[in-house]
């Protein structure tokens, strides 16, 4: 649809293209599930070419410009000159994108430990609770018995 | 002693018994803390296009910088009602510390004492975020390069942001010099101000002047580092390390009256005469105000 409007459409100029909202690299890492290696820059161009001849991911050196220093762009004029406003938004698309990878710490993992570590440490208190309740008992309430006036 | 327990004589007319706020137990505490690790590591948190992370401020960074901020520096805010509770502003403040803690403090007043709860969005310069492990924080916290754009930008979608026009001239400045207020740049943050139609907030920070007094500056160093300057205190770097606990001094912070500026209109941004008039307003008005603040504290450390 945005092609079409480029082609057809009577905007002549150059505009930023991009769907709203911005993600960092670090958090586009953690919601894909994957674990985070920072390497050194000039180690860049070899770990590249070791991973393209395995095959394991290829990339070139402008793609990892983009990756190593942060990209926003200033999307206006494509949405009020130009009139169009991409579907997706940048968060739904790596949704949409994370759908696709098997993440290595996958979410439902994270939930669980984080609810498992909570219910251990709420049965110790609870315990703490209770012995600290049988070694100084709390006095009984005096005894209060409401007043109904005439 | 258990509480009194309040029985109403006639149910009806009564107002309802409202609990006493407590203070959240541990146990929510505990909640609070494991769904802000789970959130950190699935990423399942919210960052805007300067990288302010919202998340991160709130849960590690305000709550760190507050004991600086309520016990070692006992901050008092004045003319708190002179930041407006919505849209933008740009507040205008003098620079001084060595060590820009007085932007930091600034944030966590505006943030804990303005009814609103604004945040503060720094201007930093370019300096701050080259710093390796400094400057992606600052990122963090809302702060983003010191530059007109960047600054046009924030106001116009209705943020607060804070200017230091003095820059590293306010804040390397030696300690015999304390309270003079520096050049104030070339008015870009007037420039930003009129373009964008919003109201100036003049700004005066007392104490942090003598958090750090700089009565040397080891110039050598500092060209061998890349640093503006290389400060000597009397604590600093004597004692190593232990030289950058701050001194408590104690802090006072005015927020003066509104200087507004959308009656000039935006084309007025290229009157540099008038730039320079209202620049210089605001620093009269900050130079002003810290002397009446120095007056109105006790001692330095009071």
């Amino acid at each position: 649809m945005g092609l079409t409007r480029a082609t057809t459409g009577n905007f002549v100029g150059t505009v930023n293209v991009g769907g709203d909202g911005t993600v960092l690299l670090s958090q586009a890492i953690r919601r894909l599930g994957r674990i985070e290696v920072p390497l050194p820059t000039p180690t860049l161009g070899s770990v590249g070419r070791l991973s393209r001849r395995f095959g394991f991911v290829d990339y070139s050196p402008e793609q990892m410009r983009f990756l190593n220093f942060g990209r926003v762009v200033d999307t206006t004029v494509l949405r009020t000159k130009f009139g169009y406003t991409p579907r997706y938004t940048t968060e739904a698309a790596l949704t949409d994108y994370a759908r696709t990878v098997d993440p290595v710490v996958s979410p439902r993992l994270v939930e669980a430990v984080t609810s498992r570590v909570r219910a251990v440490v709420e049965r110790v208190g609870d315990t703490a609770d209770s012995v600290g309740e049988r070694l100084r008992p709390t006095p009984p309430a005096p005894g209060l018995r409401a007043v109904r006036d005439a | 002693m258990p509480e009194a327990r309040v029985i109403p004589l006639r149910p009806d007319d009564d107002e309802p018994y409202v609990p006493p706020v407590t203070p959240p137990d541990w146990e929510d505490q505990l909640a609070g803390g494991l769904d802000f690790l789970r959130r950190r590591v699935t990423g399942g948190y919210e960052t805007d296009e300067f990288g302010f992370d919202p998340d991160l401020t709130d849960h590690v960074l305000l709550p760190l910088l507050r004991p600086l901020f309520s016990k070692w520096f006992r901050v008092e805010s004045q003319g708190l009602e002179n930041v407006p509770s919505s849209g933008g502003a740009l507040l205008v403040a003098n620079h001084s510390g060595t060590l820009p803690v007085d932007s930091l403090m600034t944030a966590v007043s505006l943030h804990d004492q303005h009814p609103a709860r604004r945040r503060l969005r720094l201007l930093g310069a370019d300096l701050v975020f080259d710093m390796p492990v400094v400057g992606e924080l600052a990122r963090k916290f809302g702060s983003t390069l010191a530059c007109n754009e960047a600054a046009e930008r924030l106001l116009t979608d209705g943020e607060l942001v804070g200017v230091f026009p003095e820059g590293f001239k306010g804040t390397g400045k030696p300690f015999r010099e304390r309270y003079t207020l520096q050049r104030f740049g070339r008015g870009g943050f007037v420039t930003a101000a009129l373009r964008t139609g919003v109201p100036i907030i003049p700004c005066a920070i007392v104490g942090a002047e003598e958090i750090y007094p700089m009565i040397g500056n080891a110039k050598t160093a500092a060209r061998l580092l890349g640093l503006p300057y290389f400060p000597i205190t009397p604590t600093f770097p004597l004692l190593g390390p232990l030289g950058l606990v701050p001194l408590p001094s104690k802090w006072l912070i005015a927020f003066g009256e509104p200087i507004e500026t959308a009656s000039y209109g935006p084309a007025a941004a290229e009157d540099p005469m008038l730039v320079f008039n209202l620049t210089d307003q605001v620093r009269e008005t900050i130079q002003h105000s810290l002397y009446q603040l120095l007056l109105q504290r006790k001692s330095v450390w009071g």
